[in-house]
């Protein structure tokens, strides 16, 4: 019978035992604890964007840091990253491939993978191989846990046996099936070899010539295969041999990773240091990084879950964040892959000791995110090609007219292209409108627009503005002030001036109607010249009444128009007085580096010449006495001036139309008033469109694809306005305004909301 | 004189006798004084855990342990309590190439000795790097009171 008393008499024999003979057994590794505490600042990594149970995976009540949590994955997975599309061969005990965490994203087995046995059945007898496939591939599927890329596909390889052990010859024979196999990115081995080694001969002898030369082979391949392997758990300051002969193999260290294991369990080194079982990188640091790799939680071999501990579990963890690298960038060769990753590892504080953390801790959110600016590829197809070259994102803008503005928006919603990071040429997706902005038609319904008017032509100041409640201005020596009120969604503007400035004429729309010029109001001007970059030059020639030209340039003189007018009708004929003014306008306008006043940089620049030749009629009748009737229209073929490596590569002539109708009469109802209603069509594409050759795609080989992007410039609506105008001139110094705007379809756009705005002024001159 | 000299020689013959039975008793694992048996255990099964199921500082489990039936079972839940009554362990090891193996068990004076001994993995075999826990689980008949060397 066996009671407690026997039991103690065991325990004290036992370790008086041991002390006499100096025996090695009893305990030994385990946790040592004590150590600093490090707390990890590894990346803002709040888990917001990827908060599931399944993302708690590989963690306990021990850790004080979840795994993913430690290496920022969840940043990556906001960007997309799941390791989709990207193969990886687990070289190990096999893999319970019916495990219903995995199986999905499980690859058939191929043959001879299982190098054990003979076999094709690369099941797993032992569990270590399926635990490591979980930590990689683990699937998202709301049970169990997920792996770190756990879209990515396994290939199991079976060369160790169901006790764990294999031989250097098995591990030769399994790299070769791995060789052949295209597919594969990515080769996992969560295992090693006993010794070390100081050569490259040397290694090869170690490791075995097989495994070394067929490992040399696949680093080789056109496309080669990254390798990550697990530095060992003896707790040396060298890592296994297998690490150390990256530092002799420039060709194997190209593609290679060496895996150290922190540990966030309060059971184990815990705050991130290096597990205490953990082999440092040692003469492998260039290579090396670190990922937990204590106490994670991941499959078994029977269905179900189990912790297992060794830097045979931070390897996967590694792999996994290789996968997700590769997938977000596609332009990355597997090198450039494995640069990215040991780069934007966080090397910081504790993890600045290479020669036990090598690069640091693994950093996903780091390594997903630009590196360098962000910038535009042009000039050639060929990322690392010398003659092509690089703008950063700020400098490629596109501000679209309102002529089209709607259409370029509807066109490009949803489209995407690839811009580059500055560090290796990562390709990133943005979306092609994020170049793109808007003219707007609307501004010039504003109430800051109307209340502009009101503003003296000298210099002011502004003191207070408030657009929803009073606004107000005074300038040296002149006092104004005005009172501005904004109704919900429409504007309702109050104005009260006094100055002794004068103002623009534009306060009373209505005042050049019923002058001597027939055509000289703001609703008949020339949709073609662009007038308001700044200082606009107009220079006006009238040979007689029967035809003249007009000039226009502006300060920047980036415009340059001419247009010959012809007047085939005349009031001031007296034969014709009663068939009103009619004027046929044939023009031409040259635009630099724009067109229809569309400005752009960088890849979407366009040339020097842009061209538009247009045509108009203008016509004014005097129906009866005070009703006035006005009309013109304005149509135009523009041809855009394409510039070298632009991304506007083509486009067809652009055919845009402009029309304004009208009736005025004065004297309406008492003397000194005036009344306006207007309709009119601001200048709108007809027909058109660009043909944007953008940037979708880029390959490992470093070459980039360019798709076609045909754009619409025909907006969806037509946008038309209703202006009435009412003024009063009170006194010789007074007058009195008020209008009333309703814009239907504004930027021609169908699903703009109607807008009112309604609009007086009362100006009195001192 | 010849005979004091004689008896000084066999005085220092028997002091050199007493120390070498001295050395030998001090100093011997094993005790060559008392007449041991070996004993072959009725069952035993090696193995590795790749999961700690006990604390570092605890090299065995004998049956009479509250735990040791839901040890026994964390190991494998095939084997029954009633098949055996004693687990070692030798702590955690960098990889399953470390194993521990029965060297021998002896009887003296009604206390069983088992010698157990951890082995390195051999040279030019792969093992996994995950960290490992030898154990053998073992049935001794009669097992009382017993001492446990690992080397």
């Amino acid at each position: 019978m066996f009671n407690l008393k026997i039991i103690k008499i065991a325990f004290f024999i036992s370790f008086l035992t041991l002390s006499a003979c100096g025996g090695g057994g009893g305990g030994g590794g385990g946790a040592a604890g004590g150590g600093t505490s490090y707390t990890v600042t590894n990346c803002n990594d709040s888990g917001t964007a990827h908060q599931d149970t399944e993302y708690n995976y590989m963690s306990s009540a021990f850790h004080s840091v979840k795994p993913l949590t430690a290496i920022c994955a969840s940043a990556a997975y906001a960007r997309g990253a799941t390791g989709d599309g990207i193969q990886i061969a687990v070289m190990d005990t096999g893999v319970d491939a019916d495990h219903t965490d995995i199986n999905a994203n499980m690859v058939a087995f191929t043959n001879g993978s299982d190098v054990v046995n003979s076999d094709n059945d690369a099941s797993d007898d032992e569990g270590h191989g399926s635990h490591v496939a979980g930590i990689i591939a683990a699937e998202h599927n709301n049970s169990g846990i997920h792996g770190v890329a756990y879209d990515a596909q396994i290939y199991a390889f079976k060369t160790l046996d169901s006790n764990g052990d294999g031989t250097l010859a098995d591990a030769g024979t399994g790299l070769g099936l791995i060789e052949a196999i295209g597919a594969i990115d990515i080769i996992n081995h969560s295992w090693g070899s006993s010794g070390d080694c100081t050569s490259a001969s040397n290694c090869r002898t170690v490791i075995g010539t097989a495994f070394y030369d067929n490992w040399e082979d696949v680093s080789q391949l056109a496309t080669p295969k990254i390798t990550v392997f697990a530095a060992g758990n003896a707790g040396a300051n060298e890592p296994s041999p297998q690490c150390q002969t990256m530092a002799y193999n420039t060709d194997i260290s190209a593609v290679s990773v060496c895996v150290v294991a922190v540990s966030h369990s309060s059971l184990g080194t815990d705050g991130g240091l290096l597990a205490d079982f953990s082999n440092q990188c040692g003469k492998a640091a260039d290579y090396c990084i670190a990922a937990p790799g204590d106490r994670i939680y991941s499959l078994t071999a029977s269905g179900g879950y189990a912790f297992k501990n060794g830097t045979s579990m931070a390897a996967p963890m590694v792999s996994g964040g290789l996968a997700l690298i590769m997938q977000e960038f596609s332009s990355l060769t597997p090198a450039q892959v494995v640069t990215r990753l040991l780069s934007t590892a966080n090397d910081t504080s504790e993890y600045s000791q290479t020669a036990k953390y090598g690069h640091g801790l693994m950093n996903l959110n780091g390594a997903t995110a630009a590196v360098g600016s962000l910038q535009t590829i042009n000039g050639s197809n060929l990322l690392d090609d010398p003659n092509t070259s690089y703008y950063d994102l700020v400098d490629n803008t596109f501000l679209s007219s309102a002529a089209f503005s709607n259409a370029i928006n509807k066109a490009l919603d949803g489209k995407v292209m690839e811009v580059y990071d500055s560090f290796d040429r990562a390709n990133f997706k943005v979306n092609v409108s994020d170049f793109f902005s808007s003219g707007s038609y609307v501004s010039q319904n504003t109430i800051e627009n109307h209340m502009a008017r009101l503003m003296p032509k000298n210099k002011q100041k502004v003191k207070h503005k408030n657009l929803y409640g009073n606004f107000s201005f005074e300038v040296d020596e002149n006092f104004i002030e005005s009172t501005l009120f904004q109704s919900a969604g429409d504007f309702l503007t109050l104005g009260y001036n006094k100055s002794t400035n004068s103002f623009e004429n534009a306060v009373d729309p209505l005042s050049n109607f019923f002058n001597d010029n027939p055509f000289g109001n703001k609703y008949l001007v020339n949709p073609y010249f662009y007038t308001g970059s700044g200082q606009d030059y107009f220079m006006t020639f009238n040979g007689n009444d029967t035809y003249g030209f007009d000039t226009f340039t502006n300060g920047n003189t980036s415009d340059l128009g001419l247009a010959f007018n012809f007047n085939p009708l005349s009031s001031t004929h007296d034969d014709k007085k009663y068939v009103g003014d009619l004027q046929v306008v044939l023009g031409t306008n040259y635009e630099q580096n724009k067109f229809l006043n569309a400005t752009s940089t960088g890849v979407f620049s366009t040339g020097d010449m842009s061209n538009t030749n247009f045509t108009g009629l203008k016509y004014k009748k005097n129906i009866t006495d005070g009703l006035t009737f006005v009309g013109s229209g304005f149509a135009g073929y523009t041809y855009i001036d394409k510039t070298k490596n632009s991304y506007i590569n083509d486009s067809t002539p652009l055919l845009t139309s402009s029309f304004t109708l009208g009736l005025a009469k004065s004297n309406f109802i008492k003397k000194n008033q005036t009344l306006g209603f207007f309709i009119n069509q601001p200048q709108r594409v007809e027909k058109g469109n660009i043909n944007l050759k953008v940037p979708t795609s880029s390959d490992r080989d470093r070459t980039v694809t360019y798709s076609d992007l045909i754009v619409d410039l025909e907006p969806e609506a037509r946008q038309i306005n209703y202006d009435l105008v009412f003024n009063k001139s009170i006194t010789d110094m007074s007058n009195l305004s008020a209008n009333f705007t309703h814009v239907q379809n504004s930027d021609h756009a169908s699903n703009s909301e109607n807008q009112n705005f309604i609009s007086i002024f009362y100006k009195k001159t001192f | 004189m010849q005979a004091i000299q004689k008896t000084k020689i066999l005085f220092q013959f028997s002091i050199k006798k007493l120390f070498n039975l001295l050395f030998l008793f001090l100093f011997s694992c094993s005790s060559n004084l008392v007449k041991s048996e070996d004993i072959t255990p009725e069952k035993i099964i090696c193995g590795n855990l790749s999961s700690q199921l006990v604390d570092k500082n605890i090299n065995f489990i004998s049956k009479n342990s509250d735990n040791f039936e839901y040890i026994l079972s964390s190991i494998d839940k095939d084997l029954s309590k009633d098949d055996f009554n004693l687990i070692v362990f030798s702590g955690s090891k960098p990889s399953p190439g470390y194993k521990l193996e029965l060297n021998n068990i002896k009887k003296k004076n009604s206390i069983y000795h088992l010698d157990f001994i951890n082995t390195k993995p051999r040279e030019g075999t792969t093992n996994l790097a995950v960290i490992s826990y030898p154990y053998c689980v073992l049935n001794v008949d009669n097992l009382n009171k017993f001492k446990i060397t690992i080397n």
